[in-house]
């Protein structure tokens, strides 16, 4: 436990030390050999990442080798399996007077929680982002090898980043979580700003932390709300409390008033308690969402994610495609329990994914900028994975999320090394053919993109299937539809850019002469991402002697397995809401070949279209005119944000400071003159004549004298 | 007879001040003089810090340490016998401040190096003044001696801005005088009008006309206010402290005082006297009149988060780098109200720590701002961009305290924040039998405010910092000797502020700690005051389920009940009422 | 008959402290009203006198030798101040100093 800990404690530690040192002596004596303490930083963390993931592991084979867990046991929680590592004694909210300030209590404390999620979340954004850390090394050079400017700057943050991003999967209770969750937005602040002096960046930095505290807003609000029901912010405390209320069993609830006396005090009534609880639990969800929809850039709250693509290219692909996005599905993964609780809060999750995934994958269609391109398919696998949580498929959700890494961050690098050699030019239409000359980027680029597209046996086949699969399972076959023809735009929006960008006649952007491979230190992380998209998948299926997919494979592997405790309780209550969510595929085969069929379809259809027939696309853009234009514009969501919310705020704000200059003034001016004018008045009396005065004085003492000698009357 | 500490605390200020004005020195040593003086300062508040810690074992009567006690006009005369004291002592809540006042003053003085070039003994001697003027409010446990610091403060402050400020200093310098000034007098009625009441409050040392804290505390649990009194007396107190807070809509003099001020004027006024305001609330307003603070802390909630809101939206469309933070200060300082008004733990607690988390922070922007205004004379966002490429330290420390400021978790301000609003949230819960009068209502139109505040800084941080370089036609001025970037000494003003701030965000335990037992009573009285009316009306609100009741019922309700406990008492013991002052049939029973 | 009874010193302190009231509102010539201050001034003084005798002691005289010295010494700076404003506007007319009209 102590060994566990210490580790815990390290793995954000030893980024954040990284980064300090950088911070302190980069700019003077590292200078362009910066990046060496950000690779160990991240490198150890890993290291030690993996020494927990054995840990749990060894834990979790253990824990199946015991008794069966029961179906009570699992609602009560996985304590066996999760260890919460409570660090020190943060803040107190209140503190019983009677018992003074000192006891622990009322303390809200700096604590780690150790369980699977974190340790698969660990494991991508250290995986990840140690590779993106070494291709940086190579990217934020120009031909020559010499660094860029702003060198040190980069990599101290990235060190920032990957601290913050540990703190938040580390997190023990929410508050801890919102630490992290404000922390990576500061990172991502700094590093879209990474290019400061060009005014995109700087207003895609702003942007992107301002629309992420607009969701943060709600979500410090579902804190709160959190802390006014359950009176704790630990995880464990609230997740059992919910599942306590969700499996409520009118019969014999001994359990749970013993547990609402043990958590809250002898003297709270359970049944009151409960009512609390179930009136308060959707907006708890709710408002935790809107966070998750910040962060993971979802409907109406994407807007920032294509514009933080000014950033330099391995930031986004490290933050804004394998790991800070993915945070909001993190946050309602781990809050499965929460949600499971309400069917309203379920909906919407899936509602709001379903809608991302499909209005995004439609903007991608029309975009030339291979990072937009990129971006407005991170949105649409974001969806994707909200509306595997909404349906109840949280280990699927999690499962897509980390195969997402791979092959996304692959991608994103592999759009850098084309930008790297194109001179910073990233608009498709400038240049094409790149094949013959970048092969390394060519294929880990394509495999990524049949990764993406969810061509049959390649990572995202395997995890987007089970959700559409959830998605027709949850009673609302709508989803599953909406998952499919999705799945068909990727293909086809995929397929589009690759065709256009790597495949056809050579022609390079104006300016270029030869199109360059980044060298070792950026081909190597390509390459290890793209075995990532060919193999993360297999995590998640086992093999079959016969009757599963192709006669070999069945979904559900290693994966779910692994992380079946921390999302059993979630599913129990689903279940016990009466949607029957059956664990096996039974009958699932069939999709899974409809869905190839279509990624097949989808990927053939772009490649023929562009590379044989590049007159055909445009000719339809042209002929769907106002449509085209509304998708090419992204639904002009930016544009209508400006005009409802932000020029009446300003507008008010103006007026604020009007009625301050003008209003509030003027009263004061006018009660300030008041005295002023009695003085004027009086003015005239003061002749400035000493003996004028002097006469004054004497009738005022003989009037005193007689009045003291006759009284006033 | 122990050290008195901080009798001492206060006259090394004040000493140095005089030491200054005496001599003639040059300016070097002047403000090496200075310096050093606050700077003992510092250290003195320290030993005083560390004396306090080594005795929190056995805190008691509200946490109050280092008491010095001397009589200082004392007339056994048998018609008023008039007892003023000379009473200083720290508890939780003033050490904090106490500390936070004499380290920016110090680096206030430090960054003043530079940027004052004329009439340097006046201007020394003056800070100086103010710091020992400060620290005097911070330690007084006697309400003339904290009102005589607390109006004292004006004077050099005022002279601060008139003499060494910018174009409209004058202005700006009557303005805030005269504002605070007339605010202060009505208070003082309130002082007068407290000192007589608790003559009413037999103490061991007889009844005496006093203002002695520790007596004014025992009036209302005495039953020596009735409500109406308290209700007018929380409105005297209101006028001069609402004002020095600045609470929505007495702000208007703070963004032009300011502007105009010099940077180690601004840097005051937002770290310490802003504070005085709302540490007389938590000093005198909760405590001596808990029933009035009670029922119009819905009033005083509205108003605060008004301010919030107003401060921010009116912050945002600002040109000027200065009065944009001023407007700053105007929303922050509503968040202190409000944790203050939601009567909960919690809401105290982070009112305090946002005191002197927004002295810090926003202390420190002032700092930068002057530095920036040193090297270029604009402070027009019109007129500078992209400062970053030229001062990246300077972009650092920007950056730094643009987080501090809006709540950036592991950073100072996000504690105190969210205490507050987790203060403001639960106020309407019952604990204890007592609810507090704010509650959700209140609690997520504040909450916009943490996102409006990130909205005007980085607003702020990014015209300045970000964009293509842009700067003024005359360019960088280094006349004074200044680098383009931040030198060491600028860097050595703003480093230990960073510090106090991640120390204060990462681990406040310990200085929640000294609060707490400070905090407790102030907490006690209210709960005190509040079993019986509010609570019944809260009571009916819950079961009706409305969502906000009518302030008048409930406080209706309250006065009624506590008037008739008032006045069961006062009927019952005719010794509680005050001495009686100018009567012409004074005899024994008025005298005892 | 008694004139040095305290009501007759009184009554001169009285008629000679009017005198000088009226020099001081009557004239325009500024030695001459500070002469008609100093005329008030015995006029108190005589008063003081007779106080004491009054109440039989001699504290009124000694105030009244107090008073006196002071006398001498505000004579002193009064006309001191005279001659700096006659240096100034060249009249001793006091109509030439109402730079306090409001």
């Amino acid at each position: 436990m102590e060994n566990l800990k210490t580790l815990a404690i390290l793995i954000p530690i030893l980024p954040l030390v990284s980064m300090l040192l950088v911070g302190a002596i980069g700019l003077r004596i590292l200078k362009s050999r910066s990046h060496w303490l950000v690779i160990s930083g991240v490198g150890g963390s890993l290291v030690l990442a993996s020494l927990i993931l054995g840990d749990v592991l060894s834990h979790s084979a253990r824990d199946a080798g015991a008794a069966h867990v029961t179906e009570a046991e699992s609602a009560v929680g996985n304590a066996a399996l999760s260890k919460s590592i409570p660090l020190y004694d943060w803040f107190v909210v209140e503190a019983d007077p009677a018992q003074g300030a000192r006891e622990s209590a009322g303390w809200l404390q700096m604590t780690f929680r150790v369980d699977q999620l974190t340790c698969v979340m660990l494991m991508t954004v250290l995986t990840v982002g140690l590779m993106v850390v070494i291709y940086s090394t190579g990217y934020m050079r120009d031909h020559h090898g010499h660094a860029e400017r702003g060198y040190e700057r980069f990599f101290a943050f990235l060190g920032l980043f990957v601290f913050s991003m540990c703190m938040l999967v580390l997190a023990g209770n929410f508050l801890v979580l919102y630490m992290g969750w404000e922390l990576v937005g500061l990172s991502s602040f700094l590093l879209i700003g990474h290019y400061y002096q060009k005014p995109e960046a700087a207003k895609a930095a702003r942007k992107a932390f301002i629309v992420n505290r607009v969701g943060d807003f709600g979500f410090a609000i579902g804190i709160w709300l959190i802390y006014l029901t359950f009176g704790t912010l630990d995880y464990q405390r609230v997740f059992d409390l919910v599942a306590g209320v969700a499996n409520f069993d009118a019969h014999s609830h001994q359990a749970f008033d013993a547990l609402v006396h043990s958590t809250l005090g002898a003297n709270v009534n359970p049944m009151d308690f409960k009512i609390l609880v179930e009136s308060r639990i959707t907006w708890i969800a709710l408002l935790l969402f809107c966070g998750a929809m910040g962060k993971s850039a979802q409907f109406p709250l994407h807007v920032w994610l294509p514009d933080a693509m000014e950033g330099p290219t391995p930031v986004s692909a490290l933050i804004h495609a394998a790991t800070m996005v993915t945070a909001g599905v993190y946050l309602v993964a781990r809050c499965s329990v929460i949600f499971a609780s309400s069917e309203i809060a379920m909906w919407f999750v899936a509602t709001i994914g379903a809608a991302t995934a499909f209005f995004a994958a439609t903007i991608a269609l029309t975009q030339f900028d291979m990072k937009r391109i990129l971006a407005y398919s991170t949105l649409s696998q974001l969806g994707y994975m909200f509306l595997g949580l909404g349906v109840g498929a949280f280990d699927s959700s999690v499962f897509h999320l980390f195969t997402h890494a791979f092959f996304k961050a692959c991608l994103f690098l592999g759009a850098g090394s084309v930008m790297h050699a194109m001179g910073g030019v990233i608009d498709i239409r400038k240049f094409s053919g790149l094949r013959r000359q970048m092969p390394v980027t060519h294929a880990t680029f394509l495999i990524s993109s049949l990764a993406l597209a969810g061509f049959p046996l390649l990572s995202a086949f395997w995890s987007k299937d089970e959700i559409i699969h959830a998605a027709f399972e949850s009673g609302f076959p709508l989803f599953g539809w909406i998952g499919l023809i999705t799945a068909a735009l990727t293909a086809f929006y995929t397929f589009r850019m690759v065709a256009m960008a790597f495949w056809g006649q050579e022609r390079m952007a104006p300016g270029v002469e030869h199109a360059h491979e980044g060298g070792a230190w950026m081909n190597f992380p390509l390459i290890f991402l793209a075995v990532g998209a060919i193999g993360a998948g297999y995590f998640g299926v086992h093999m079959v002697s016969g009757g599963g997919f192709l006669g070999v494979f069945e979904p559900h592997g290693a994966f779910h397995h692994f992380l079946e405790p921390v999302i059993a309780s979630a599913k129990g209550i689903l279940s016990g809401h009466g949607a029957e969510h059956a664990v096996a595929h039974a009958g699932g085969h069939t999709l899974m070949y409809v869905s190839a069929l279509i990624a097949i379809g989808g990927i053939l259809l772009a490649s023929y279209l562009y590379t044989k027939r590049p007159t055909i696309p445009f000719a339809i853009a042209a002929a769907s005119g106002s449509l085209h234009r509304l998708l090419y514009n992204k639904y002009y969501v930016d544009e209508i944000y400006d005009a409802v919310f932000v020029q009446p705020l300003r507008r008010l704000g103006r007026f604020c400071f009007g009625v301050d200059r003008n209003f509030i003034n003027a009263i004061l001016y006018v009660l300030g003159n008041i005295p002023r004018a009695i003085g004027f008045g009086l003015r005239s009396g003061q002749q400035g004549a000493m003996q004028g005065y002097a006469l004054g004085m004497i009738i005022g003492i003989v009037a005193l004298i007689w009045i003291v000698l006759n009284g006033v009357g | 007879m122990t050290m008195p500490l901080l009798s001492i605390l206060i006259a090394t200020p004040i000493c140095g001040a005089i030491v200054i004005f005496a001599t003639s020195l040059d300016p070097a040593t002047i403000r090496r003089f200075a310096l050093g003086v606050s700077l003992l300062t510092c250290v003195i508040a320290v030993v005083a810090l560390a004396t306090f810690m080594g005795q929190t074992a056995d805190l008691s009567n509200g946490g109050q340490l280092l008491v010095e006690n001397h009589t200082w006009v004392a007339s056994d005369a048998a018609v008023a016998p008039l007892r003023l004291s000379y009473k200083l002592g720290v508890d939780g809540i003033s050490l904090p401040l106490m500390l936070m006042t004499a380290m920016l003053t110090m680096l206030a003085i430090w960054a003043s190096f530079t940027a004052i070039q004329t009439r340097h003994r006046e201007y020394y001697a003056l800070l100086l003044l103010l710091l020992g003027a400060m620290l005097g409010v911070f330690c007084a446990r006697d309400l003339l001696l904290f009102y005589v610091c607390f109006e004292f403060t004006l004077i050099p402050l005022y002279f601060l801005i008139g003499i060494w400020g910018g174009a409209e200093r004058q202005k700006a310098a009557n303005m805030f005088f005269l504002y605070t000034l007339a605010g202060s007098m009505l208070t003082f009625a309130g002082v007068l009008y407290l000192g007589w009441k608790a003559s009413s409050v037999v103490t061991d040392a007889g009844r005496a006309f006093t203002f002695d804290f520790d007596v004014i505390y025992q009036l209302w649990s005495s039953g020596g206010l009735s409500v109406t009194e308290q209700w007018w007396l929380f409105l005297a107190f209101f006028a001069g402290f609402a004002i020095k807070v600045p609470l929505f809509p007495f702000h208007t003099w703070l963004p032009l005082a300011h502007v105009e001020a010099p940077t180690a004027g601004s840097v005051i006024l937002a770290a310490v006297l802003l504070k005085l305001g709302t540490y007389g609330f938590i000093r005198v307003s909760l405590p001596v009149f808990p029933q009035a603070a009670i029922q119009l802390g819905q009033v005083m909630g509205l108003l605060a988060v008004i301010g919030i809101i107003y401060g921010a939206l009116a912050a945002w469309v600002q040109t000027d780098v200065k009065r944009l933070v001023a407007y700053s200060s105007v929303s922050h300082l509503g968040f202190c109200l409000l944790g203050m008004f939601c009567m909960k733990m919690a809401g105290l607690t982070g009112s305090v720590l946002y005191m002197v988390n927004h002295g810090l922070s926003t202390g420190a922007l002032f700092l930068i701002v002057g530095m920036i205004y040193e090297r270029y004379h604009t402070r027009e966002m019109d007129q500078i961009g992209g400062l970053a490429r030229k001062m990246p330290i300077m972009a650092f420390f920007l950056i730094f305290f643009t987080m501090s400021s809006i709540g950036l978790p592991g950073l100072n301000g996000f504690v105190s924040e969210f205490l507050v609003l987790m203060g403001t949230f639960i106020s309407a819960r019952v604990d204890n039998d007592v609810a507090g009068p704010l509650g959700i209502g209140y609690a997520i139109p504040a909450a916009t405010g943490i996102l409006f505040g990130a909205i005007y800084m980085l607003y702020m941080a990014r015209r300045v910092l970000f964009g293509p370089l842009k700067e003024p036609e005359h360019g960088f001025d280094g006349s004074t000797g200044l680098s383009q970037d931040l030198n060491r000494r600028e860097v050595g003003i703003l480093t230990p502020i960073a510090i106090a701030c991640i120390f204060l965000g990462v681990y406040p335990k310990p200085v929640i700690e000294w609060m707490e037992p400070s905090l407790a009573p102030v907490l006690e009285r209210v709960a005190g005051a509040s079993s019986g009316g509010w609570q019944r009306a809260t009571a009916e609100r819950e079961s009706e389920a409305g969502e906000t009741p009518g302030v008048a019922t409930s406080s209706a309700a309250s006065e009624t009940l506590s008037a008739e406990i008032v006045g069961a008492e006062t009927q019952g013991a005719d010794e509680s009422e005050p001495l009686v002052l100018y009567s012409t049939s004074f005899d024994s029973e008025a005298l005892r | 008959m008694n004139l040095a009874t305290p009501q007759a010193l009184m009554l001169v302190g009285a008629l000679i402290f009017g005198l000088g009231v009226i020099g001081f509102l009557a004239r325009r010539n500024m030695i001459v009203m500070f002469l008609s201050t100093e005329i008030m001034f015995q006029g108190v003084l005589v008063n003081l006198v007779g106080m004491g005798l009054l109440h039989g002691n001699l504290q009124g005289q000694a105030m009244g030798l107090f008073v006196l010295v002071i006398a001498a010494v505000e004579a002193g700076l009064g006309l001191a101040i005279v001659v700096m404003m006659y240096r100034r506007r060249g009249t001793l007319d006091a109509e030439s100093w109402r730079t306090m009209r409001g």
